[in-house]
Formats: structure tokens, sequence, C-alpha cells
């Protein structure tokens, strides 16, 4: 029962704050609502017995990457008129009829799997832990990690060529 | 008890209003936070089925979008302030001299 109440709790959290970051003009108040956003899920990845990637989730996510964006947000140093958005109410238009068309095709995917079916009430002793999610990684999953860390030392350093000294 | 519906509900929501704010917002740094949510939307459908089948295998593939997202912004936001060096703007109207 207290599992429901927490789930729907954050689940209406995480809509709110989603929709609020992605409606605010200003980027600096959207990103704190992602991270509202963030964190909610976080909560129901726990929910889910998914400890491991909860932690992933608030250490990288809500610390890593948002944190990026506000120093970036910062960095740019957006003059007030920059930071409006137009009124263009025909790209509103097509914003909307797209959301209806994807929610409805998600719709009936998730009609189409059948009656409601409840989680099972249990995961197994140590699902989602971190010992049990680092020996799959380091058995099972070797090579894509592997690939995993070359993509990501490859995202450093283009990053720095991107964005470091200016050459003129 | 907590029905994998509701939660697969809630991925869609979540995709959905990503999929609208990359489509309406023209400021680059609110479409790339949207394309975060969508993968945000992704991880916890991924994570639901991982419960619902007693399986680890999507948890791990979950780690693996979170870093592919981290390796994305890292790229992307430097992209974004190259060009807001050069052209002075993140508004994506400004940016269509690639557009034909």
């Amino acid at each position: 029962m207290a599992e429901q109440i927490f789930f729907y709790f954050f689940a209406a959290l995480s809509i709110v704050s989603a929709f609020l970051a992605v409606t605010r003009k200003n980027p600096v108040v959207s990103v704190v609502w992602l991270i509202s956003c963030m964190f909610s899920l976080a909560v129901i990845y726990v929910i889910l017995s998914a400890f491991f990637l909860a932690a992933v989730q608030v250490i990288v996510y809500a610390g890593a990457i948002l944190m990026l964006f506000v120093f970036v947000i910062m960095m740019l140093n957006l003059k007030t008129g920059m930071v409006g958005q137009l009124r263009n109410l025909g790209l509103k238009f097509v914003g909307l009829i797209a959301a209806l068309l994807i929610l409805r095709q998600f719709y009936s995917a998730i009609k189409g799997a059948g009656a409601m079916t409840g989680l099972p009430p249990r995961a197994a002793a140590g699902f989602g832990e971190a010992a049990a999610v680092g020996k799959l990684l380091y058995s099972q999953y070797i090579y894509p990690l592997e690939l995993m860390a070359v993509l990501l030392l490859v995202a450093i350093v283009g990053a720095l060529v991107l964005a470091g000294k200016e050459q003129s | 008890m907590i029905a994998l519906q509701s939660l697969l509900t809630l991925s869609a929501v979540l995709f959905v209003i990503g999929v609208c704010g990359f489509i309406t917002r023209r400021n680059v740094l609110i479409m790339f936070m949207s394309v975060e949510l969508m993968l945000n939307a992704a991880n916890l459908a991924m994570l639901a089925f991982a419960r619902h089948n007693a399986s680890m295998d999507p948890q791990v593939v979950a780690m693996f979008v979170m870093a592919l997202a981290a390796a994305e912004v890292a790229v992307g936001l430097a992209i974004i302030v190259a060009v807001f060096r050069r052209r002075g703007t993140v508004n994506i109207d400004d940016l269509r001299n690639l557009k034909w």
C-alpha cells in the first residue's frame, strides 16, 4: 500500500515537473524542474528495486549532466531578450498533433499487451543491487562496457576540441 | 501492487512530453533537455520490464543508456558553446545555414 502511494505521488511529480521543464521560458528554471523530475524517477527506480540504477540516476543525471547544463547556461550568459521563445502557433499545433499521434500508438501498444498485470510482489534477493549489476557488467557485458569506456573518452576529447580555446 | 501498465503509461507520457518539447521549443538547450527526458522515459520502461520479468539484463542496458546520455550531453553542449561563440545565439531559427 505504501509502495502504491509513493509510486503515484512520484509519478505525478515527475509528470508535472517534466511538463514545467519543457514549458518554462528561463532555461535555468527548466533545469531545476528537470532535476526534480530526475529525482522522482530515481524514487520510482527504487520502487522497482533497481537500487544501483537509482543511485546512478542521482549521481550521473542530477549530479553531472544537469550541472553541466547549468554551467553551460551560466557560460553563455544569455541576455533577457534571447531566452524568450517565439510565439509560433503553427509549431505548437504540430507539436500537439505529433504528441496525440504518438500517445495513440503507445495507448494501443499498452492496451494490446493484455489485461492489467501487477508486478511480482517480491524481487529475488540481491536483485538490482550493485553487486549483481556489477557481476553482469563485468562478465556477460564486458565488451559493451569497454566500448562504452572508449565512447566516453572520445566524448571528452571531442568536447575539449569543440569548446576549448578558440583558434583564429 | 503496481500494475505494469501504469509504469508503461508513465513512461509514455514522459516520452510524449519530451517529443512535444523538442518540437515546440526553439531554444537549443531546452531541446536538449527534452532529449534527456525521452531517454529517461525509455529507461523507465526498460526497468519496469526488468522488474516484471525478474531479469537483470535491462538494468545493464539502462546503465549503458545513461553513459550514452552523458557522452551525448558533453559533445552536444560543446557544440552549442562553439556555435554560441561564433553566432551569438541559441535560437534554432537563427541557425539555418544548412537548411535548404
